[in-house]
């Protein structure tokens, strides 16, 4: 089952979208909402796994709406009136959205592409409980105009930059407005690493580890990049690392 | 220039085959060419040549060459008389005291007829190339007008079709299916209304206001339907002021940013008045909105604006304008003053 929440500032649009999605049997609408800030207090109440989300609302747009959330975003289908053109200027990229009025083979494939990317995720990791982010998890990133939905397992690095932190997946390198130390908090220790100050590590994306001055320690990850690990840290690196 | 190089071309060019044709026609007479003879066809030339070049300095300054044909002729043709006069004496005058001639300065009634039909070619050519140069300015002109015609059409028909109303429109209406099928129906109707207006009256430079304002409703009543307590309207038109002509879908895009940039903003909506009133020769209609008008963040909109004030100007001139503001911190005023009169009507074709 999947649990399914509708935001759209227009009841009779939201009204659509439910009726459409009764002919899906596996899909349970846990809660709709008009508004933007009480569909933020819902989604962390309900934690829904699905968003049918219009972009264009009062107040805050749906890109906003997801900048918002902390941590975890669910899967995201935007539904709107706006033509491809249109949603061009937001520059989003890897973005399921359904155009006004919806048709319903267009619904289907839709659904049908996030029941697949869900059960890829099931079957490839152990949950983690702790309520941390999982490196399945997706994130939703926002620069300005540009947004991004992101798996964690392709982040490799998030380092600090003042108030910001700069995080480099792909080839995208997106500043986002949080605290390193605020992140860390999010992030399971399973997968990141506190490198120092200011970097956080993938794991994953490690490719070697050389000793450096004073017994600090030299991260080198699969794309070349070279992180100083500091020397409290890279007490505990040695001791994760060791079998 | 391009111009000033085809004229001097065309002097040389001009009285060189002059010239020649003296010449041959010398030859052709049987007579004996003298030193004399030659050096009065070298004069005739150089004469012709400096006489047409500082009459044409003196047609230009006088501004001859923006003058219609019938203002025109008469001058031309008392100039072909005045520049045969002088051609004469300056030819008598030079050859004389050049190649000892001693010919009298009596008038020789062929000879001067025949610089006046001289002159008289030269001006039928040189106007010739003046109208044909004028007429080719004035067709790019015209086909420069009627390209930027096509292209204020085809957006005006773009912008109309706004296509993120009609798609909201009609999910809202896919949805009133079920939920209140009649209600459905007449927003069907009303969309019909609105879609085939956008077609047909933009056509027509200007539409009476009463027209215009059976669109806005049916526009505003779809919104409604869409926006449900979120919009509420009034129009409020006096009798009066229903006959006024405005240009077509004026109001109606006026009344779209009204909602584009004020009720679809604010959470809880708002609401869109309109008003029109009869003033003796004018009408003022104003629109308020809830909203707060930005002048310095309105990229879109103001080029409707803009685009608004100049339909404005094309029909009426300065005896119509509109202004837009914020009344207070929660509305927004947007005012057209339009006279009845158009701008035509009183002035004789004074372009």
């Amino acid at each position: 089952m999947i649990r399914a929440m509708i935001i759209d500032d227009e009841r009779l649009a939201r009204q659509e979208i439910k009726g459409q999605l009764q002919n899906f049997s596996d899909i349970e609408i846990v809660a709709e909402s008009g508004v933007v800030e009480e569909a933020l207090d819902l989604i962390e109440k309900e934690n829904p796994d699905l968003l049918f989300l219009d972009i264009q609302m009062p107040g805050k747009n749906g890109f906003e709406l997801l900048d918002e959330l902390d941590g975890r975003a669910p899967h995201v289908i935007f539904v709107t009136a706006y033509d491809e053109y249109a949603l061009k200027a937001f520059e989003v990229n890897a973005l399921d959205y359904l155009m006004k009025p919806v048709e319903e083979h267009r619904l289907r494939e839709a659904i049908d592409k996030i029941k697949k990317r869900i059960a890829e995720r099931k079957s490839e990791e152990e949950p983690l409980n702790d309520g941390k982010l999982d490196i399945t998890d997706q994130v939703f990133l926002k620069d300005g105009e540009k947004c991004w939905f992101v798996e964690l397992e392709k982040v490799r690095l998030f380092e600090s930059e003042g108030n910001y932190i700069r995080v480099y997946f792909d080839d995208q390198r997106p500043l986002i407005l949080k605290s390193l130390n605020a992140l860390t908090e999010r992030l399971s220790d399973k997968y990141f690493f506190r490198a120092s100050r200011k970097h956080i590590v993938n794991l994953r994306w490690i490719q070697k580890v050389e000793t450096w001055f004073n017994g600090g320690l030299l991260v080198i990850l699969k794309d070349g990049t070279k992180v100083e690990v500091s020397r409290r840290q890279s007490v505990k690196l040695k001791e994760m690392m060791a079998l | 220039m391009q111009a000033s190089r085809n004229y001097y071309q065309a002097q040389i060019i001009g009285w060189s085959v002059y010239t020649l044709i003296s010449v041959v026609v010398f030859i052709l007479s049987g007579s004996e060419l003298r030193i004399d003879v030659i050096g009065g066809i070298y004069l005739a030339f150089a004469l012709g040549l400096v006489i047409s070049h500082l009459y044409r300095t003196v047609l230009i300054k006088m501004g001859w060459l923006s003058m219609d044909i019938f203002r025109l002729a008469p001058r031309v043709l008392a100039a072909c008389v005045g520049l045969a006069i002088v051609f004469h004496l300056l030819y008598i005058a030079i050859g004389n005291l050049a190649f000892g001639w001693d010919m009298d300065y009596r008038w020789n009634d062929q000879n001067l007829f025949a610089w006046g039909m001289l002159f008289f070619i030269w001006n039928i050519l040189y106007f010739a190339y003046i109208f044909f140069q004028r007429y080719r300015v004035e067709e790019i002109k015209n086909l420069r007008l009627e390209a930027a015609r096509n292209e204020y059409e085809l957006r005006r028909l773009r912008d109309q079709m706004n296509p993120h109303f009609i798609f909201n429109a009609m999910n809202t209406i896919r949805a009133l299916i079920d939920e209140d099928p009649k209600k459905a129906k007449n927003a069907v109707t009303q969309l019909s209304n609105v879609l085939r207006s956008s077609l047909q009256t933009g056509k027509q430079e200007l539409i009476p206001l009463e027209k215009e304002l059976q669109i806005v409703s049916d526009y505003l009543e779809i919104e409604k339907a869409r926006y449900e307590e979120r919009l509420q309207t009034i129009i409020d038109a006096q009798p009066e002021a229903l006959h006024v002509q405005i240009p077509p879908l004026m109001l109606q895009t006026i009344v779209e940013n009204c909602i584009k940039h004020g009720i679809a903003k604010l959470p809880k909506g708002g609401s869109i008045q309109l008003i029109a009133k009869r003033i003796d020769d004018h009408v003022d209609i104003h629109v308020l909105n809830s909203g707060q008008y930005d002048p310095n963040h309105q990229s879109e909109s103001s080029l409707g604006l803009e685009n608004t004030r100049n339909r404005l100007d094309l029909s009426f001139g300065k005896a119509a304008w509109m202004t837009i503001g914020n009344l207070d911190e929660k509305t927004v005023k947007t005012t057209i003053h339009i006279p009845f009169k158009k701008k035509n009507d009183d002035t004789s074709n004074d372009h």
